[in-house]
């Protein structure tokens, strides 16, 4: 209808893409790059491989968790329960071990399984009773939370099984963290899901505009369900990185760990309104949030200080990569 | 089809030019939008503005209405430049506010107030109802606009810009989503409008009402205008040549695309039914019956708002019934979401596009795999080759024109979107086709190549229901008519030449008079 989408719909453009939508489609790699040279020259310590690594285990409860949320906000979602879901896998995992056997993979399976029951239940009040999920995820955040805290009157439980330790903490593959690996391994199954499967395609269609996905034949609530799903098993996993390098789960884990993956996955390029995103951006934005909380650190800010400078420069990246 | 309106013709050669725009040219990324046009407009004159999607009526309106800069020309209203609020366009998407009355709306933003600061509602209500009376509107100031006709909100959209002394109207396909009866309710309020002196622009693609309503016509194509000319010299036949830009011979109602056609073939017939709908009830309708078979077009000419979407979208499995049966090969089908009905085979081209009918940020391909998934799919993966293959002939098939098929849908133009959901079902096992309003907001040329693809699925075999404002395109389209009310459906007519637009309007008309009288 409109003379400038017709004309370029009628004369392809030499080219294709203006400097402002490669700047926009590519900030958040910018970003990154930007953000390592300025910590690289700012702390000497910044680039030691010690450092490093400790970078890749600490990112890895953010991305993993990130990669599902992904699918939720492509969905036209939003998870804001995921912290307080972490803390309660993490208090599954160690109560199985701690309490009925010391078996890592029972444990594994036990965090796992709350985050899949906690995102089936999301996903299902919000399809079923037509709440938005920012209420019904706001309202299990609670939930959650007070169970975690309810089980053990806010003690923390001790785990002690050396295989639990190896698994999700404190080995290394290929010389690289094992919580590096698990990131990778997650990351990549990500990409081919989201990038590369029916279901990918229907997650993109589901956020891009439920209805006409509708009425072209997909089932929008099992696809919204499932993302919800995808992203409780994930906070699951996640629970093991921690735990598995703590040695122990406390009620309190994981709180405003849904702002730093929110703010991971919107960095990445992900629109809020859904229908749009990338795993391998969300990754990216994932490394930058990472990034920041470690060489704030070593730049001796102190950690109120820190919460102002992480709060300002997601605004600012956020309204960055929209404008223009 | 129907002589011009020789009375207001007259009028405005006497009258002198209010609107005059000269040399207007507009560039997108170094491409011309729009080269060099000239438009004029005189007092108390409708002029219609014609021409193909993406032909720079968009961008003309917008320069006019001072909505974007023009890069090279002037516009001038009474001789002086245009100032804003000489011109004012009524979109197709309204912008009115459903909550508030038809008064607030027509004074939001300069509400009449007291000392005080608060709003004096019935002086607000007295005004309107002298500006309503004037112009002949049939509506209260009182009443909220979410309970008006989409046919009076545009009404309520007139009389706000003319309140706000606009000199120029821009109706922007007014048309495209009223009924029959809602339309001669909007022509007669813009005569009564011409004759108040405000100037008309009237956007459409519908050639009937320029012959119908307007006094003049200018047509742009690629950005140029290509003519402007009294309605009177014209005739319909040359009009959509210019359009198109075509020969005369090659196009029309009467082209060879419609002749060739002939009704489904005695031997597809007698395979029984593929759709069958009997005494099926649900959301605004009742106690509907109908038959198509396979290679079958079957019409339904109905008012709107009297259950025909709803009808479809039933039937499609996007609401449920509350009683009756519909069959599908002589099985009898109850689906419970969209998802079933398209596994079976049962398709819906919707009436909203934007809406329902794609997504309109994603990729032309993103939106076909999706649809094609079942054939696309190894397991659980997508077979990207596969899909890029498809999209491809479907793309060559429809003749749709994209730069390519990454081009996200919205910036296509409206022929080419519907083409594409059309391509969405050009799949195996499409059996049953519902086309709700098939060819709204498409322009001529377009519309003869959606009428080929509708053709094509009933070659194949499918059976398609299609649901028309537009009473010439059912006459065009189908084999046979039915005629609907909400609580009635006729029995079939078959469609020959004596069922020609009039025709169908007068005995629907008939049809819902009768319905009336018996409640």
């Amino acid at each position: 209808m409109n003379a400038i989408s017709a004309s370029a719909a009628t004369k392809p453009r030499f080219g294709g893409r203006s400097g402002g939508d490669f700047i926009r489609e590519y900030f958040v790699y910018i970003a990154l790059a930007a953000l390592i040279v300025f910590f690289a020259f700012a702390s000497p310590y910044f680039m030691t491989t010690q450092n490093v690594a400790n970078i890749g285990r600490q990112t890895a409860t953010v991305s993993i968790v990130a990669v599902g949320m992904a699918f939720v906000i492509i969905n036209a979602q939003i998870d804001l329960s995921v912290g307080s879901v972490f803390a309660l896998c993490g208090m599954a995992s160690a109560l199985v071990m701690q309490y009925v056997v010391n078996f890592w993979l029972l444990g594994a399976l036990a965090a796992v399984a709350v985050g899949v029951v906690f995102g089936f239940l999301n996903g299902l009040v919000t399809v079923k009773l037509g709440v938005p999920s920012f209420l019904v995820t706001l309202g299990m955040l609670g939930v959650a939370r007070g169970i975690a805290l309810l089980i053990t009157d806010t003690k923390p439980v001790l785990i002690s099984n050396p295989t639990y330790f190896q698994i999700f903490g404190e080995s290394t593959f290929l010389g690289l963290p094992i919580a590096v690996i698990w990131t990778l391994v997650i990351v990549a199954i990500g990409v081919v899901v989201l990038h590369k499967s029916i279901f990918g395609l229907r997650v993109f269609a589901t956020g891009g505009n439920p209805q006409a996905a509708r009425f072209t034949g997909v089932n929008t609530q099992r696809t919204i369900i499932s993302s919800f799903v995808i992203t409780g098993a994930l906070v699951g996993l996640a629970s093991l990185l921690f735990t598995g390098i703590a040695h122990a789960a406390r009620p309190d884990l994981g709180s405003g760990l849904e702002l730093d993956v929110i703010a991971a996955v919107i960095l990445g390029g992900v629109s809020l309104f859904g229908g749009r995103g990338t795993i391998i951006g969300v990754l990216a934005g994932s490394l930058i949030i990472g990034i920041m909380n470690n060489g704030l650190v070593l730049m001796g800010v102190s950690s109120s200080v820190q919460q102002i400078i992480k709060g300002i420069i997601i605004i600012a990246a956020v309204s960055l990569s929209k404008k223009r | 089809m129907s002589a011009p309106n020789a009375q207001s013709g007259s009028d405005s050669e006497e009258t002198g030019t209010l609107l005059q725009a000269t040399g207007l040219s507009k560039l997108f990324s170094g491409i011309y939008a729009l080269k060099d046009v000239d438009f004029d407009l005189k007092a108390g004159e409708v002029h219609a503005l014609l021409g193909p999607n993406g032909a720079g009526k968009s961008t003309l309106i917008k320069i006019l209405d001072g909505v974007q800069p023009q890069d090279e020309g002037s516009v001038e209203v009474d001789g002086r430049p245009r100032t804003s609020g000489d011109i004012a366009t009524v979109f197709q998407e309204l912008s009115l506010i459903p909550a508030l009355t038809v008064a607030q709306n027509i004074f939001l933003g300069n509400e009449i107030h007291n000392a005080l600061g608060l709003v004096r509602t019935g002086e607000m209500n007295r005004i309107v109802k002298v500006l309503t009376d004037r112009l002949g509107l049939n509506i209260r100031p009182e009443e909220p606009v979410e309970n008006l006709s989409v046919a009076s909100r545009q009404l309520v959209e007139i009389a706000k810009a003319i309140h706000r002394n606009a000199r120029v109207l821009v109706l922007d396909e007014p048309t495209s989503t009223l009924t029959k009866a809602d339309q001669l309710l909007l022509f007669k309020s813009i005569r009564d409008i011409q004759k108040a002196g405000v100037g008309i622009i009237y956007v459409t693609h519908r050639l009937t009402e320029v012959f119908e309503l307007a006094d003049r016509v200018t047509v742009i194509r690629d950005g140029r205008k290509v003519l402007t000319a009294q309605v009177s010299d014209m005739e319909m036949k040359s009009l959509v040549s210019v359009i198109t830009g075509t020969k005369t011979d090659e196009v029309g109602p009467s082209a060879q695309d419609f002749d060739r056609y002939v009704p489904a073939d005695e031997a597809q017939l007698t395979d029984g039914p593929r759709l069958q709908v009997s005494m099926l009830s649900g959301d605004r309708f009742s106690n509907i019956s109908l038959t198509v078979a396979p290679g079958q077009i079957v019409g339904i000419a109905g008012l709107i708002g009297t259950g025909r979407t709803e009808l479809l979208e039933t039937i499609a499995g996007v609401r449920r019934s509350s009683a009756g049966d519909i069959r599908l090969d002589g099985k009898s089908v109850s689906f419970k979401s969209t998802a079933q009905a398209v596994s079976a085979g049962v398709a819906l081209v919707p009436e909203d596009r934007h809406q329902s009918g794609v997504i309109l940020q994603h990729s032309i391909l993103r939106n076909l795999a999706l649809a094609h998934s079942k054939a696309l799919r190894r397991g659980p993966l997508m077979d990207d080759g596969a899909a890029r293959t498809l999209v491809r002939g479907l793309i060559d098939t429809l003749q749709i024109k994209a730069v390519s098929m990454g081009s996200p849908v919205q910036s296509l133009s409206g022929g080419n979107q519907q083409k594409v959901v059309f391509a969405k079902w050009m799949q195996p096992g499409v059996r049953v086709l519902l086309l709700d309003e098939p060819t709204q907001g498409v322009d001529v040329g377009a519309r003869q190549e959606i009428y080929k693809v509708i053709h094509r699925f009933a070659e194949e075999g499918a059976a398609v229901l299609v649901v028309s404002s537009d009473f010439v395109e059912l006459q065009e389209l189908c084999d046979e008519i039915y005629f609907m009310t909400s609580t009635t459906m006729s029995e079939p007519e078959p469609v020959t030449a004596e069922t020609t637009d009039q025709y169908i309007y007068s005995a629907l008309n008939e049809r819902v008079i009768k319905s009336h009288e018996r409640d």
